[in-house]
């Protein structure tokens, strides 16, 4: 048997959907988040894009976390279910500085949940995150309000975030990888892994039957 | 300073001469990642008078055109013939500064010293050259081309320890593969000439390192002497050696000739020196048809690359241009732990070789244009390599063959690179405008000037009016006051446009008006903005302070325009499609030409028509052109596609955004003017957009398959491109795909005719009757050689009879292949992989059956049109 001290941590494959209506900042908190940095220069997102990231949670649990970057408007959505396929778990974005923007999450999260189609979609691991708080001027989004529809949906979790000044993106990133690895671990946990390989009768198989 | 550029490397100065027994051009030595800092030079054995063997390698800058000339007439004939007039001809005046050069005398071709050019630029280069005696040569490692780099490289261990620097066998520049007079990679090659020399032995460890023994004595190669251990080498796969020991050369020759070669061999060793090299040529095939084999395995063991600490060989080969990328932070850390992530690491890496390729072609393209040499400028060098790709991606071993009598020649690749110029446009039309000829229309059609066009593009001057034409904004046939008329309509219909919304204070508040507004300033402020014209101007202060304001970057005037012109075409096309994300793309370009807002606004509207499907809300414009994609990656390179299909990535999703936006994002702003200009010609077909992208897939369609496993990874490496894409090699290989694909198209449509099947599939009907189709589409088909029964051979699968006779019997020398399936020798490229395939494809039994592919009505219309050529 392995060593359990020398095998690596057991690294799972999440797979985060980011959604929410054009210029919410979904690029920003991605890149925030993988890279650490931010540009005022990204481009309106064509399709989808990803990045990933090595996450180690803290807690012995580490994961490799997938983060899918999507278009925000709406008429993309029908392609969604190229990109949604196999989602572990979904990042709701809105702008606080854009009523709209929250009135929508409504809809991207019922589409998603359509698209994916999770066994259960009442417990699929959601985060509602709420960006831009930089510009506190300007916010029409109260966190109250956030807050009670995020309690209304089933208690999911709420982060107010800036991916320009790096608050809470980590967070909330984090919450929701964690989240969806609690699920995992609930339900096939192992189906992620490939098939071990097993060095005895398969190994005589296909020795045997050469010809 | 006159001192030695070689001294430290170069033996041969030394020498009164030596002989030059091998050589290849085009091995580069990269002294950087950067494309420029590579050196081209030659590799090559040489004999030197103490008949001891050297291995060297010279820049290409320092040799003479006649000097060089000399190292590709002894590539294109490799002498060892060992006869003739001793070498004793030298000219080194000063022993000092030499290159190792060439001189003729009499029939042998030698090597002899030569002063050199004494630039100082050049002696950094020389640093590089080397001449070390094959005996000081420990190992050499050879990585084969095409699994994780475009180019095969070679690195010479020697005896001390030290390495010399990877050579790069750049084949497809090298004038003996160009001209056809080898299909194998040049580190093959080299190895085989080496085994002349040297014992050599694949190393147990790593199978990319082969290890050389003993020197040989100096007469080995022609002499009857034997040379067991290069000959176990060569002669390991091969069934039917006699033994051993058997010395190699003649061995290789009696099969070649079926028996009795000896005396050829004798006779061509008294001097006779064309036969000689006629039997060298098929002594060396045949020598490198059954290395190929080895190399075939090689290449097997090497396809679980990075599962073995092998691939971690190439950590420290990778480029630091990659290093910015998100997989680099940890990349050699990653390369065991995460196989996912190495996979489009290395596949990146290996990119990095096809990209600087393509950038190189078209480099040497734009020289050649550039210095008018029509007859020069030979379109064999990129023509030859998509050959390459597409014949060894596309024919497979377990291919089957539905037609062989035609023999069409496929068209050449129209572009010239040359942009039309102003003088050559305004000679479509009327002379010069005077009293006698006001109406100054155009005279030549519209498919001459839309075949220059596509050919070579348009001068950045003459787009305002060109684009015009080929919007179809102004008619071909209108003369000046029309052209006059049409433009004064268009922008006073414009200002009426834009006041509609402008003015309409009801609809300012409505939802609609909120929401878009807001949408497409989004969309202009992150719309090309590291562009000049783009830039955030004085008026709204710096980027900085409007993202703290606003939380978007500031605008310009231009910007504002764009705005306007989206939002009255938002409200103009408002009935059926209207603003949608991906379209201030679209725009800008068409923006940076005009700078006008009218004009703009109906070229932008112009485009818009055709690219209206992309945009509509159930998306079914982009699924079809998805399909579409789909089902010509089937037809032009269907190992590819059903590795995409392995991968769960044949919805081509990864070309997703290169196709909504018309590679808006993949090219540079001044290539997207264009690409789109030759595009919009519609001179082959009007969805030459997707040739374009099935070019760059073909292109990377090796380290796809070798690499990348899952939809994410095909996604990511393909959207990774952007911007590495050389933009005249992706137009070329475009055209050169259309018609591959169409003449593909035209044999399976004429074979399905012949057996009474419907020459397409009606997309429509395709979902209810396919079972019953496939099952009457499975006919029997006349077979050259075998047929296909094995059920791991997808239905839709057969092989293409290349119409290009070019590449096939008359350039190879076929005597040795006797014994081989004569499928082998229609098939041109990489050999070593076709020939295994197609072994076991014989293995087969016979007379079975074979299903016809499909041709799905999408693509059947594409071909449907006629042909221009």
């Amino acid at each position: 048997m392995y060593n359990r001290n020398y095998s690596p941590r057991r690294l799972v494959y999440i797979k985060a959907i980011i959604l929410g209506d054009s210029g919410v900042g979904k690029t920003s908190l991605m890149h925030q988040y993988v890279r650490g940095t931010f540009s005022t220069q990204y481009k309106a997102t064509i399709g989808a894009d990803f990045m990933k990231k090595d996450v180690d949670l803290g807690d012995g649990r580490a994961a490799d976390v997938a983060c899918w970057d999507t278009a925000g408007q709406e008429r993309f959505q029908s392609l969604g279910v190229a990109f949604y396929r196999g989602a572990d778990c979904c990042m709701l974005c809105f702008d606080v500085t854009n009523a709209r923007s929250f009135e929508n999450l409504e809809s991207w999260r019922d589409e998603f949940l359509i698209q994916v189609g999770p066994r259960d979609p009442e417990s699929f691991p959601f985060v509602v995150v709420g960006n831009k708080i930089d510009m506190e001027g300007k916010r029409v989004v109260s966190q109250k309000r956030a807050m009670e529809w995020c309690a209304a949906k089933g208690n999911i979790p709420y982060f107010e975030t800036s991916a320009k000044k790096d608050i809470n993106v980590e967070e909330a990133f984090k919450t929701v990888v964690r989240n969806a690895m609690d699920q995992e671990s609930d339900t096939d946990f192992y189906n992620d892994f490939p098939d071990p390989i097993r060095i005895d009768a398969d190994d005589q198989d296909s020795q045997a039957c050469a010809c | 300073m006159r001192a030695s550029i070689f001294s430290d490397y170069c033996i041969v100065s030394e020498v009164a001469s030596v002989r030059l027994l091998y050589s290849k051009s085009k091995v580069y030595v990269y002294r950087s990642t950067d494309k420029r800092e590579r050196i081209s030079g030659f590799i090559c054995i040489v004999q030197g008078p103490d008949d001891q063997y050297y291995v060297a390698w010279t820049p290409e800058a320092l040799l003479s055109e006649h000097d060089r000339e000399s190292y590709v007439q002894v590539e294109l004939c490799p002498n060892f013939s060992n006869s003739g007039s001793a070498a004793a001809n030298t000219s080194a005046e000063d022993g000092a500064q030499v290159s190792i050069s060439m001189l003729t005398d009499d029939s042998s071709i030698l090597v002899s010293t030569e002063p050199l050019s004494h630039a100082s630029s050049i002696s950094a280069i020389a640093n590089y050259a080397f001449c070390k005696p094959v005996g000081d040569v420990s190992s050499l490692l050879i990585h084969p081309p095409s699994l994780t780099q475009w180019y095969g490289s070679v690195i010479l261990n020697m005896a001390d320890g030290t390495s010399l620097a990877p050579m790069w066998f750049h084949d497809d520049e090298s004038a003996s593969s160009m001209l056809g007079m080898t299909r194998h990679w040049g580190g093959d090659e080299l190895l085989v000439w080496l085994a002349h020399a040297v014992s050599i032995e694949r190393s147990l460890d790593d199978p990319n390192r082969y290890e050389l023994r003993e020197s040989k004595s100096p007469y080995v190669i022609l002499s009857a002497s034997a040379t067991p251990n290069a000959s176990a080498v060569l002669q390991a796969p091969q069934k039917q050696r006699n033994s051993q020991s058997e010395p190699l050369s003649s061995s290789t020759m009696a099969d070649a000739q079926g028996g009795g070669a000896s005396d050829i061999f004798d006779s061509a060793m008294s001097g006779n020196m064309d036969p000689l090299m006629h039997q060298v040529k098929e002594l060396r095939w045949g020598i490198l048809e059954r290395f190929s084999r080895i190399t075939r395995t090689v290449k097997d063991a090497a396809t679980s690359f990075i599962e073995t600490p092998v691939g971690r060989q190439v950590a420290p080969f990778i480029p630091p241009s990659l290093s910015g990328l998100g997989y680099a932070q940890s990349a050699a850390g990653s390369l065991v732990k995460e196989y996912e992530g190495a996979r489009i690491y290395l596949a990146k890496w290996a990119a990095q070789h096809i990209i600087d390729q393509q950038h190189e072609d078209g480099e040497r393209e734009s020289r050649l244009a550039a210095s008018g040499d029509r007859r020069k400028s030979r379109d064999m060098g990129p023509m030859s390599i998509w050959e390459e790709w597409i014949t060894e991606n596309g024919d497979l071993g377990e291919f089957e063959v539905i037609t062989t009598n035609q023999t069409a020649n496929l068209p050449q690749p129209i572009r010239t690179r040359h942009p039309l110029t102003a003088e050559q446009w305004f000679g479509f039309f009327e002379p010069a405008k005077d009293a006698k000829n006001p109406e100054f229309r155009m005279l030549a059609s519209s498919d001459e000037v839309r075949k220059a066009i596509f050919a070579g593009g348009i001068e950045e001057d003459m787009r305002p009016m060109v684009w015009k034409y080929l919007l179809e904004i102004y008619p071909w046939g209108c003369s000046e006051q029309e052209r006059k008329d049409i433009d004064k309509d268009r922008a006073e219909q414009y200002w009426v446009l834009k006041d509609r919304w402008l003015s309409d204070s009801d609809l300012k508040t409505s939802d609609d008006f909120v929401e878009q507004s807001s949408r497409i300033e989004k969309d202009v402020l992150r719309t090309d903005r590291t562009l000049p014209l783009f830039a955030t101007d004085s008026v709204y202060g710096d980027d900085e302070a409007n993202v703290t304001e606003h939380g978007l970057p500031g605008s310009s005037a231009c910007l504002e325009q764009m705005k306007d012109i989206l939002m009255t075409f938002h409200y103009y096309d408002k009935a059926s499609l209207g603003y949608v994300q991906g379209m201030s793309d679209l725009l800008a370009p068409i923006y940076s030409v005009y700078q006008d807002e009218p004009a703009t606004f109906w070229a932008f509207t112009a485009f818009m028509r055709r690219m209206r499907s992309h945009f509509l809300r159930d998306q079914t414009g982009m699924q079809d052109e998805l399909t579409t994609m789909a089902h010509l990656v089937e037809i032009a390179n269907p190992r590819l596609y059903r590795h995409l299909e392995k991968c769960d990535a044949s919805n081509m999703f990864c070309c997703y955004r290169w196709l909504l936006i018309w590679f808006k994002r993949e090219f540079s702003f001044e290539n997207i003017l264009r690409l789109w200009e030759v595009l919009w010609t519609d001179y082959l077909t009007d969805r030459f957009v997707l040739f374009v992208a099935l070019a760059i897939l073909q292109r990377h369609a090796d380290v796809i398959m070798d690499h990348l496993q899952s939809p994410e990874e095909v996604l990511k490496y393909v959207q990774d491109l952007s911007e590495t894409i050389d933009l005249n090699d992706a137009l070329k290989g475009a055209e050169m795909c259309f018609y591959k694909v169409r003449y593909r198209v035209q044999v399976v449509e004429q074979a399905r005719k012949e057996h009474g099947l419907p020459v397409f599939t009606s997309t429509k009907l395709a979902a209810s009757v396919s079972d019953a189709e496939v099952e009457a589409s499975a006919i029997p088909v006349a077979k050259q050689s075998g047929a296909v029964t094995d059920p791991e051979v997808p239905l839709i699968s057969f092989e293409w009879e290349e119409p290009v006779a070019s590449t096939s019997t008359s350039e190879e020398p076929s005597p040795a292949l006797g014994s081989e399936p004569s499928s082998n020798e229609r098939t041109p490229g990489f050999a070593a992989e076709n020939s295994a395939t197609k072994k076991s494809g014989k293995e087969r039994a016979p007379d079975t059956i074979t299903a016809l592919p499909e041709i799905s009505e999408a693509v059947h219309e594409i071909f449907a049109r006629g042909f221009k050529q």
